[in-house]
This record gives C-alpha cells, sequence and structure tokens, in this order.
C-alpha cells in the first residue's frame, strides 16, 4: 500500500502503474497485478476511469470533466467519488499520481 | 506432451526410459514409472517427439528470490505444509515439505523430481506430482484446473460443472444429481475439472485423477474425453435459502470472470505471465458459457426442484 502525502489536486496527473493488466468485460473489469497475482474488480464507473486512464497520462481534473459529461451527478459528489477511487487505486499500486508543484495547484 | 520424471537424479531409469504413457485433461502424459491414480487413463504409448525442453539444474532450497510466487502452507499428503513455488526464465521450482523439490519447465513439458525428501511416502510424491506440478504443466497447455464438480446432462449433450468453496455442496449435488437421474446426469468430477478453450468453444476434458475417490472409482474414465461445456453454477453454501426455494441469480460478466479466477487450482504459483493468460482465458469462459449463480436449501441432500430448475435452465441455454 502506498500513502498520498496531501490530498488530491485537479492539476495531480494520473496514470495506470506499470504493468497492471485489464479485461474489460461488459462495462465493468477486472485489474490483475501480474506481480502478486492480486486481482480487483471495477464497478462501470471505475472501469470508465481505467478506459481513460489507458489513452495515457491524465490531470485528475480533467478525468472528472470527461466523467462529468457522462454521468448525471453532482459535480462535488463527483469529485469526492472520484478522489477516494484514485486514491485507493494509488494505495493498490494500481496507478501512479504524479503530484503537481504547489504553484500549480493552487490556481 | 508432457514427461513427467518421478524417479529422482540417480534412482531411476530417467528421462530416456518413460515406462507409461496416459491422456490426462487432453494431454498426453509420459512418466519413468506408473502411477496408479492414472491407471484409468492409461493409453498406448504415443510415438515419442523431440524434447524441446531444457534440462532443469540442480536444484536447492528455494532461495527468498524475486522470482518467487507462493510460500505458504498448502494442504497436501493429508496435512498442511510448507509449499514454495518460484518462476523464472528457467520454469517453475516447486518445494514441498517432507515430500521433495520439484522443477517444471518453461513450456510445461517436462516437469521431473529433483531431490526425494527420505522420509517421503510413495503416496505423497505421486500427490505433489498429480498436484501442483502437473496441474501447473497442464496450465502451460492452455488447460485450467478448475475446483469443481461435474456432470454430464445427457440432454444438453455436454458438461455442466458445480463452483464453490469447500463445504458448499459440489461433491454431494454432482452426486445426487447422478444418482437421482441417471439417463440425465452422469457423473464426471469430484474436485476437480480440467477446462480448455477450443474453436467451437469452452469445453471440460474430465479425464483427470479425482485423488479422493480412487483409481477403481475414477466417474470420467468411461466418458469421452472432451466434452462441450453447457453451464457453470456457482454454489452459494450452506447459507442458502435454508427452507425456501432452490433459485438462479445471473452474475455479472465481471463476477463470473472473477468466480473462475478465484476457483482455478493452483492459480496463486502463476507466474505473471501465466496469469495474464489465465485472466484472458476465464474472461473468454465467462463470455462463452452460461454462468449462473445457485442458491438451494441446505439440506445434506438434493433439495426438491433443485434437478428440474437446472434441467430448465439448461433448456433454455
Amino acid at each position: 500500500m502506498r500513502a498520498l502525502a496531501r490530498p488530491l489536486l485537479p492539476d495531480d496527473l494520473v496514470a495506470p502503474a506499470a504493468g497492471i493488466l485489464v479485461s474489460q468485460l461488459d462495462g465493468e473489469a477486472v485489474l490483475l497485478d501480474p506481480e502478486c497475482g492480486t486481482y480487483y474488480a471495477l464497478n462501470a464507473v471505475a472501469a470508465r476511469l481505467w478506459g481513460l486512464l489507458e489513452a495515457g497520462r491524465a490531470p485528475l481534473g480533467g478525468l472528472h470533466k470527461c466523467l462529468l459529461s457522462e454521468y448525471e451527478v453532482e459535480p462535488s459528489r463527483l469529485w469526492g467519488d472520484l478522489v477516494e477511487l484514485v486514491e485507493r487505486l494509488a494505495e493498490e499500486g494500481l496507478v501512479e499520481v504524479e503530484k503537481a508543484a504547489p504553484a500549480d495547484a493552487e490556481d | 506432451m508432457i514427461d513427467l520424471t518421478l524417479e529422482p537424479p540417480g534412482t531411476g531409469p530417467g528421462r530416456a526410459a518413460p515406462t507409461a504413457s496416459y491422456r490426462v485433461a487432453g494431454v498426453s502424459v509420459r512418466c519413468d514409472r506408473p502411477i496408479a491414480a492414472l491407471t484409468p487413463f492409461e493409453r498406448p504409448a504415443a510415438p515419442a517427439p523431440p524434447v524441446s525442453a531444457p534440462a532443469a539444474p540442480t536444484l536447492g532450497p528455494i532461495p527468498e528470490a524475486v522470482s518467487e510466487r507462493f510460500r505458504a502452507p498448502a494442504w497436501l499428503g493429508g496435512r498442511w505444509r510448507p509449499v514454495a513455488c518460484s518462476a523464472g526464465p528457467e520454469g517453475y521450482r516447486l518445494e514441498v515439505d517432507g515430500v521433495g523439490r520439484f522443477a517444471l519447465s518453461p513450456d510445461g513439458r517436462s516437469g521431473r523430481t529433483a531431490w526425494l525428501d527420505p522420509s517421503a511416502t510413495e503416496d505423497e510424491l505421486e500427490e505433489a506430482v498429480l498436484g501442483p506440478v502437473l496441474i501447473l504443466a497442464l496450465a502451460l497447455h492452455g488447460v485450467w484446473c478448475l475446483h469443481a464438480s461435474a456432470v454430464l446432462a445427457t440432454n444438453a449433450r455436454g458438461a455442466v460443472a458445480f463452483l464453490g468453496a469447500s463445504g458448499h455442496g459440489k461433491s454431494t449435488l454432482a452426486l445426487a444429481l447422478a444418482e437421482a437421474g441417471p439417463s440425465r446426469w452422469r457423473h464426471l468430477a469430484d474436485d476437480v475439472l480440467p477446462v480448455a478453450g477450443s474453436e467451437a468453444g469452452a469445453v471440460v476434458r474430465p479425464w483427470f485423477p479425482q485423488l479422493k475417490l480412487g483409481p477403481e472409482r475414477q466417474p470420467a474414465a468411461a466418458e469421452p474425453e472432451e466434452l462441450p461445456l453447457r453451464a457453470v453454477y456457482l454454489l452459494g453454501g450452506p447459507g442458502g435459502p435454508q427452507g425456501g426455494r432452490s433459485h438462479l441469480s445471473e452474475p455479472s460478466r465481471r463476477d463470473a470472470t472473477l468466480a473462475l479466477v478465484r476457483h482455478t487450482v493452483a492459480s496463486r504459483l502463476f507466474s505473471p505471465a501465466l496469469l495474464a493468460r489465465h485472466l484472458e482465458a476465464c474472461g473468454a469462459l465467462a463470455a462463452g458459457v452460461r454462468v449462473r449463480g445457485v442458491a438451494y436449501p441446505w439440506t445434506g441432500r438434493l433439495a426438491d426442484g433443485l434437478t428440474e430448475l437446472l434441467a430448465a435452465d439448461l433448456e433454455a441455454a
């Protein structure tokens, strides 16, 4: 498990960790960390997030904006859920988060 | 083809002189000596192809290395005992406490006893070889062993598998179906069911020793070597609807895939590359085969109406 030092910010960059395998299954997904043989089940929204991450490293704010355009949900609630999910994925070593510089974070 | 050498180096005829030939889970298996548990599946020896597998080196104890896949107690030979497994370019190395060390080539075509513990019994040796060694070798051949019981559904002209944790009634249900309606259900597997993909879809290859039953009671020995897999039922276990009616549920493809993953024997030993193939295979299986959850009143016998429920579900499939 890897804990993040501070709360995530919109400019923080998120990318799938190297070597993580995914199987997309009717809108949901299963992730596999082949090094430790651990599987993770992703629901539809989490699977969609993973699909966005597979396109390349992306800022959390951009991911939020994209998901907001696809789901009917309050922006603040989606942000909270998104941060929680990414933090959980980062703790499990499934994504890598590159924190934005402090000056950028305050924009 | 899988070549198994049970005799440790320097004590037997060695790999050059296989003395018994079997068909196991759709794969030809040659051994340097007869294995009693495989007797029902003995077949005339096939012509020997060139051995492509590299000879494994002499093995010492598995170090705490980055290539280690597994080190934990495992149930083998009638008791829990430490088992360690490593995977690397040289293949797999298995160490079973009180039994010995085993090597498997990277392509799964050659497995051998590298060192035999002097205290190991014949049964323990055969169980180790027919367990993790052979199951890993089959996985490398694209044959995945599910922890499942199974019956042949004659009306559906194919196999039906029952998956569930130990104590959830897999064996009881398969036996009860076969006894209640032998013209409709025939027992195929008690505990381990090899499955594979084929051009026509998923198939079971039930010629595999069900060690709890003994060589003389292998249910699949008189059945075809390969059968279509018509359905997989995930047993809910004793927490089912006590006093209620049996019912089926439809898991998502994701949950069906994870159930297949979880109920694959020895998957904790798989290398990263083999795990990737395994996930892909389970996803394809979940997509191509009818998978249902089944909850039924747990009374220690076949629940009323369950046979009809399963038959109707297969009919619908």
